[in-house]
């Protein structure tokens, strides 16, 4: 049986191969005869440009894209073997984002170092990333969920990172636009001469290592009792990993999700044994990427410009996670307790005016304190009637959008029983994105009117998955974060290939992804006050039910509340919560993870006070944001949903580590 | 900035009998004016008007530079979101904004009264648009002559390039912009560009369709059809290019590379004006002229 499923995985695996390399030689025969090939990857003629084209573009492209597969099949299984997590990839563990945000920085600091070797920045940052996601999760020892939840957050703040960096320069990023989409297209053979050697140490090094991992099947306390020094063979085991991947990236860009499809291809064809899907895997990657390669030539003659194959392995990768997910054995509830505890619990009645006074403080501060061409200012009289027409409508909007993201936080945390669910982590953020992306392809000037029910319905349509897929899979947190991710990568797949068609509104589309309290004004404001007073006054009806939900289903029927209707009306409140903030202050929604974790951590724990306290603090924070975002840079400014990010997941790491101590 | 512009104005003196209009213009004192895009501010320069407040002066010299930028003008922020508080400091009569920031505008509406102009539309013809909008321009800040004089004088530029450049064997171009050593941008026939080197009678060699903003962005690959090009490479190029590697390569192997048919230009903002385009040409023209190797078509 076991030999049957292995050899029917090979088999498969062949067969993938071969369909594309034969899609690929029709391919290349039709660009130039086959009689001429030996000719042509021998010596091409100068004088053909169908020969040099052969030589130096399609055959290293081709022999890439089988490099660059096969490598990221490999390192996918051996994450996902070493992790014992069957959803690790280098997409998830945030490798592919690290690299990008150290070539982004080097760019626009160091462009001298780009010309030394734009690999060297790249396997930096992929190291210096996973390190730190690694160290966060040693914490834990190394628990699935923490590591899945590190590289997403990291992934994030990276993400943040190189969008608050192309907004301040835009015109040095366009070339990082092209690599960050993963570009296979080759103009010579440097990037197979680059791979090969490189990546054939890292494979010899696997196999060496192939045996002493299989050992890692067995439990800690059997595998020790064979001799083996599991922690250095983990940590070798997922260098050589990362390594491949930093290599990968380097050279061509972000490959998304070959990493993570190849060995879960393999697993579901039957490959069960660890050695079997490190030789299945790299030939699956191979295979699907020579195939997508091939399809993003086939059709990019149809756009402007070209279609990245990475925004292509992307568009089709999500929704393949998203079948696959529930398929696999979600690992167990492992985050769940020690977050749950609080630190410290001081009483509502000493907190509640604490953070009230916190919040006018700050939103004083937001109004009368700023930056002005002659230096920092404490605006009065004239002065405040000036400014106050700019700083009131952006901070009465932040406080509504963080209230509004702190009470969909906790809503979404007790309804999902999941301690790090939020708009931004489950990817409801993104639902609504794509909701608003939804309605400017209807309309070319969308109201505001339009864009709320497409949010709202995105919103929703997110929720409700999540949910179906939460109740299929009994509340599974990593799928759920696993979920998120397949969204974000689908909608930043959208919107590349909204750009590879040149379309003009994918610059309004990006400006509007940044998310910013900037376009808010009297009228704005009055608006968002109108939808979010309702909206912020619900919630709170919901206490008990909220305090029941945690506890499971069975309490929750004992204690007769109706399930059903509970958990659609707590669904419908937090689309509307999270598509009204979204609209308000824009998709980076970090507030609705910080607001809930912070009001629980100073002991906030029943649902009603939770409730407050987390609307209080997810306002404090993004009125703290939009201040910081307007003045640090002056007079240029940062979106307040990107500080909010960039101040939100420092916390949140700080918060995995300490916890595991 | 001052040498420039009075070299401008001896030219177009020199060229028209102008001097009624200028007097007329002096009369009035210009607005101050705010402008939240790069080749409006180029417009509003070339008009020898010094704006209140500019975006991104920084990024403005290193990929624009179409005339230098005194010290006194402000930086306003982001083009795409310029700083609102900054900009009503400054007071201005008069903001100039593109279609680009259509969003932003309803809010620079509320400090001063704005002009949105767009030069890349969807007709492809952004030179002649840029002229137009120059005109518009001048008309709300009271130098019309001055833009007639700019206007005319790029004419004159291009008609002169032009007869230089006459009976020369020169190949169709190919205009590139490197990304990295991979990808290049092209200029198509609808940027501005590509409409360069139609008032100056040279064949534009890219015929594919190109984006919203006139150019496409293609790897190095798609130039090896062009056998019969030259190309002209526009800074800044980022050192990763294939135009500064060593190595052997397909843009090694094409043959107007092996030709030497290959130059390169000063940095040139492809979404620019009237100056810019004339600026563009007269550098194109002193590369073609120079370069011997570039005319071997």
């Amino acid at each position: 049986m076991q030999a049957n499923s292995a050899s029917r995985s090979v088999v498969l695996a062949a067969g993938l191969a071969a369909l594309a390399v034969t899609w690929a030689i029709v391919r290349l025969n039709s660009q130039l005869p086959l009689h001429l090939w030996t000719q042509a990857w021998l010596h091409p003629s100068l004088e053909d440009a169908q020969q040099l084209l052969f030589h130096y573009s399609a055959l290293p492209r081709l022999v890439t894209a089988v490099l660059c597969g096969a490598a990221l099949g490999l390192a996918g299984t051996i994450f996902q073997h070493v992790l014992r997590n069957p959803l690790a990839s280098p997409t998830t563990l945030g490798v592919e984002a690290g690299a990008q945000l150290a070539l982004v920085i080097a760019t626009i600091w160091a462009p001298f170092l780009l010309g030394v070797g734009r690999e060297f920045v790249a396997v930096a940052g992929a190291l210096g990333v996973t390190a730190l996601i690694f160290a966060v999760s040693s914490a834990r020892g190394f628990s699935s969920l923490t590591l899945i939840l590190a590289g997403l957050v990291m992934s994030l703040f990276c993400g943040s990172l190189v969008v608050a960096l192309k907004l301040l320069n835009q015109e040095y990023i366009s070339s990082l636009y092209i690599w960050g989409a993963g570009s296979l297209a080759q103009q010579d053979w440097s990037a197979v001469t680059y791979l090969l050697p490189r990546l054939l140490g890292c494979a010899f090094a696997a196999a060496l290592l192939a045996r002493p991992l299989v050992v890692l099947t067995l439990s800690d306390e059997s595998a020790s009792a064979l001799g083996v020094s599991l922690r250095w063979l983990r940590i070798a085991a997922l260098f050589i990993a990362v390594l491949l991947t930093a290599f990968v990236t380097s050279a061509v860009g972000i490959i998304g999700f070959i990493g993570l499809a190849a060995p879960q291809i393999a697993r579901l064809s039957g490959a069960r044994r660890f050695q079997e899907r490190l030789v299945v895997a790299p030939l699956m990657g191979a295979g699907l990427l020579v195939l997508v390669d091939q399809a993003a030539q086939a059709s990019s003659g149809s756009f402007s410009d070209f279609l990245p194959t990475g925004a292509v392995t992307a568009l089709l990768g999500a929704p393949l996670l998203l079948w696959l997910l529930p398929q696999l054995k979600s690992s167990s509830n492992d985050l769940a307790p020690g977050f749950i505890a609080p630190a410290t619990a001081y009483r509502p009645g000493i907190l509640f005016p604490l953070l009230m006074t916190g919040l006018v403080a700050v939103t004083l501060a937001s109004i009368l304190l700023g930056r002005s061409t002659q230096g920092w200012s404490i605006a009065d009289g004239e002065m405040l009637a000036a400014l106050a027409e700019w700083r009131v409508p952006r901070t009465s909007v932040a406080l509504l959008g963080g209230a509004m993201l702190g009470m969909a936080g906790v809503l979404l945390q007790r309804l999902t029983r999941n301690p790090v669910a939020s708009p931004e982590v489950l990817g409801i953020g993104t639902g609504v994105a794509i909701g608003i992306l939804l309605s400017m392809v209807i309309s070319t000037a969308p109201g505001r009117g339009l864009q709320l029910a497409m949010s709202s319905a995105g919103a929703f349509t997110v929720l409700a998955f999540l949910l179906w897929r939460g109740i299929k899979s009994r509340s599974a947190p990593d799928q759920m974060l696993l979920t998120g991710i397949a969204l974000s990568a689908f909608l930043d797949a959208i919107i590349v290939s909204f750009i590879a068609l040149g379309d003009p509104r994918a610059a309004q589309l990006l400006a509007w992804l940044a998310g910013s309290t900037y376009r808010a004004d009297a009228t704005t404001a009055w608006m968002t006050l109108a939808i979010a007073a309702p909206l912020l006054l619900a919630p709170p009806f919901f206490s008990r039910t909220l305090d029941i939900l945690p506890l499971g289903e069975e309490t929750a029927r004992e204690l007769g509340v109706d399930l059903r209707l509970a958990r659609l009306a707590i669904m419908g409140l937090t689309a509307f919560l999270t598509a009204a903030s979204v609209l308000a202050i824009g998709p980076l929604t970090f507030a609705g993870l910080v607001g809930p974790h912070l009001a629980r951590a100073i002991g906030l724990r029943r649902a009603f006070e939770q409730l407050i306290g987390a609307a209080l603090i997810g306002a404090i924070l993004m009125i703290l944001a939009d201040w910081l975002g307007r003045i640090v840079i002056f007079p240029f400014q940062l979106p307040a949903g990107l500080v909010a990010a960039l101040i939100g997941v420092p916390y949140l790491i700080w918060h995995l580590t300490r916890r595991g101590r | 900035m001052r040498r420039g512009l009075n070299r401008r104005e001896c030219l177009a003196a020199l060229l028209l009998p102008m001097a009624p209009a200028f007097a007329q213009d002096a009369g009035k004192a210009p607005p101050r004016v705010a402008i939240v895009d790069w080749g409006l501010t180029t417009s509003v320069l070339s008009l020898g008007i010094t704006p209140a407040g500019i975006a991104e002066i920084d990024l403005y010299r290193r990929w624009a530079d179409d005339f230098p930028i005194s010290p006194d003008i402000q930086d306003v922020g982001l083009r795409t979101e310029p700083n609102l508080e900054v900009l009503a400091s400054l007071k201005p009569d008069l903001i100039l904004t593109t279609p680009f920031s259509e969003n932003v505008r309803p809010l620079l509406e509320r400090i001063a009264p704005t002009r949105s102009y767009a030069t890349y539309t969807p007709d492809g013809h952004p030179l002649a648009r840029s002229a137009q909008v120059l005109r518009e321009i001048a008309r709300e800040l009271h130098a019309e002559a001055r833009a007639q004089a700019v206007i005319v004088q790029a004419e004159a530029t291009f008609t002169a390039a032009r007869a230089s450049l006459a009976g020369r064997k020169i190949p169709p171009l190919l205009l590139a912009g490197f990304m990295d050593g991979r990808h290049t941008r092209i200029y198509g026939a609808d940027s501005l560009f590509g409409n360069v080197l139609d008032r100056l009678g040279l064949r534009n060699a890219w015929n594919k369709p190109t984006n919203f903003w006139g150019f496409s962005l293609v790897g190095i690959h798609e130039l090896a059809p062009y056998a019969e090009a030259g190309l002209l490479a526009i800074a800044p190029i980022p050192p990763e290019a294939p135009l500064n590697a060593s190595g052997e390569g397909l843009w090694r192997s094409l043959s107007f590379v092996r030709a030497g048919r290959v130059g390169t230009l000063p940095t040139t903002w492809a979404f620019g004006d009237v100056s810019t385009a004339e600026r563009f040409a007269r550098s194109l023209t002193k590369t073609l002229l120079d370069k011997e190797s570039l005319r071997a078509g």
